[in-house]
């Protein structure tokens, strides 16, 4: 019942995912964050088994600094897609990570990009992207008012309106972390 | 002309002996001396005379929470195989180190003989580094372990505490590789008992003895409601200069102890 959001906005992308940890009917953690930065310029959302989403997304990010650290330069946001999903197809077949994503970064040179990864190993570069239940209620609204012209601040504006309808017709609800990614780098923005 | 049928021989049991000797050095489990340990050991227990599995310790409450002067951990003592009560008298703390304490829930084999191993990994830290090593990579340890056994049916719900540079600190693992941070924890059967009246009883600046207290009717009220819980209450105190053990009380004297008191569940007076 985890919900992960993200979509592209003029400057960057914003990145929406659920803070609570659950264990059958227990909440056992309602501050968890599922963002991870990489290298500074990459979102990094995830979402399912527990032991695996923090053992798969520790494994890419140290994977990424050992790149750097051989190369001398980090690697862009399509080729770090493209390295996450090789990895989770690469486990499949014999011992699944149990994960879904979303990679979010910008790059100087191309910009803002967005990525909808699955523990099956599918890849997709969207504009928005939604994983969990949420996506049943959240990606027709998004059809209806997501535009990538959108500014930062009517991006939050959407993302509220997103949270909002969550809370109204979803079963499950609980807090959010919201994070925003540009050319500056990454910003948590206070949202509850 | 004769052919050569080596490669077509099943290993031998010393084959295998010697196969095994290999992972000596490492923490592992003795498997039966047989090439395919799996589906002989199915076939073992598949047998009518066969003994049943041992699972201790499956209904439990334990809970441990943070505040202004350290770590409390309170657990019940009762072990249970189905409906069966095996002993009132369990340790469910576990005093991995000096420093640090754990909890046990789920299988009692698997929480002390891998909180065991971590007591040694923490020592060898120890004496490796010249300083204690932190709760958060004490806890990372176990985590790894567990995950490294994932599938294999582990059964684990620990917490585990103590006191190191960054002050009082409180982490949750259990087996399936889950572990996080946290100020409030209860773990086993009567965790959602115990997380009723913790949550609502609980304040950051609570005073020792009241912090004491919390815990110990958190778990009393968990053993009155969960049946496989119960025994005695067991409560410790995490301190900056180590554990301390503060009270063994049994819960039928807190129960003759509380029953005056209000609120509580005392049978209404007609």
């Amino acid at each position: 019942m985890e919900t992960l959001l993200a979509f592209i906005v003029n400057d960057g992308v914003l990145c929406l995912a659920d803070a609570g940890i659950t264990r059958s009917i227990v909440k056992m953690k309602e501050d968890e964050d599922k963002i991870m930065v990489l290298e500074g310029n990459k979102l990094l959302l995830s979402a399912g088994e527990p032991g695996d989403r923090a053992q798969f997304c520790e494994y890419i990010a140290k994977n990424l600094k050992l790149y750097n650290l051989r190369h001398g330069y980090s690697l862009s946001t399509p080729a770090c897609a493209n390295f996450v999903r090789s990895e989770l197809a690469a486990s499949i077949r014999s011992n699944p990570y149990q994960v879904n994503l979303i990679l979010a970064g910008f790059d100087n040179d191309t910009g803002a990009s967005l990525f909808f990864l699955d523990y099956l190993g599918s890849l997709q570069k969207l504009d928005f992207a939604c994983h969990g239940y949420a996506s049943y209620f959240l990606l027709g609204l998004l059809d209806r008012h997501h535009k990538t012209t959108l500014s930062a601040a009517e991006g939050v504006d959407l993302m509220r309106k997103c949270v909002e309808e969550l809370q109204t017709r979803f079963l499950v609800n609980g807090k959010y972390v919201l994070k925003h990614i540009s050319k500056d780098g990454v910003m948590v923005i206070p949202f509850n | 002309m004769n052919i050569d049928f080596e490669a077509l021989k099943e290993p031998t049991l010393f084959d295998d002996i010697v196969d095994d000797l290999k992972f000596l050095d490492k923490p592992h489990f003795e498997l039966p001396p047989n090439s395919n340990p799996g589906e002989f050991l199915q076939h073992v227990f598949e047998h009518p005379s066969a003994p049943k599995k041992l699972e201790f310790a499956h209904g439990t409450t334990t809970l441990a929470f943070v505040y202004a002067g350290g770590v409390v951990v309170a657990v019940d003592s009762k072990s249970t195989q189905g409906p069966y009560v095996a002993s009132r008298s369990v340790k469910k703390v576990l005093e991995i180190t000096p420093t640090l304490l754990g909890t046990m829930a789920g299988g009692a084999a698997d929480c002390s003989f891998w909180e065991r191993e971590l007591g040694k990994r923490c020592r060898l830290y120890e004496l490796r580094n010249k300083e204690l090593i932190s709760v958060a990579a004490a806890s990372k340890i176990l985590a790894n372990i567990v995950y490294s056994y994932k599938g294999y049916g582990l059964s684990m719900g620990t917490m585990i505490t103590g006191w190191d540079k960054t002050g009082p600190c409180l982490y949750y693992v259990d087996n399936d590789g889950t572990r996080l941070k946290g100020q409030r924890f209860s773990v086993g059967s009567g965790s959602t008992y115990a997380y009723g009246v913790l949550d609502s009883g609980y304040k950051w600046d609570l005073n020792d003895e009241d912090a004491y207290e919390l815990g110990r009717r958190a778990v009393y009220h968990a053993t009155h409601r969960d049946a496989f819980s119960g025994g005695a209450i067991n409560v410790y105190h995490v301190q900056q200069s180590g554990w301390k053990k503060i009270s063994t009380d049994d819960c039928f004297k807190l129960y003759q102890k509380y029953y005056d008191q209000v609120p509580i569940n005392k049978p209404a007076a007609n």
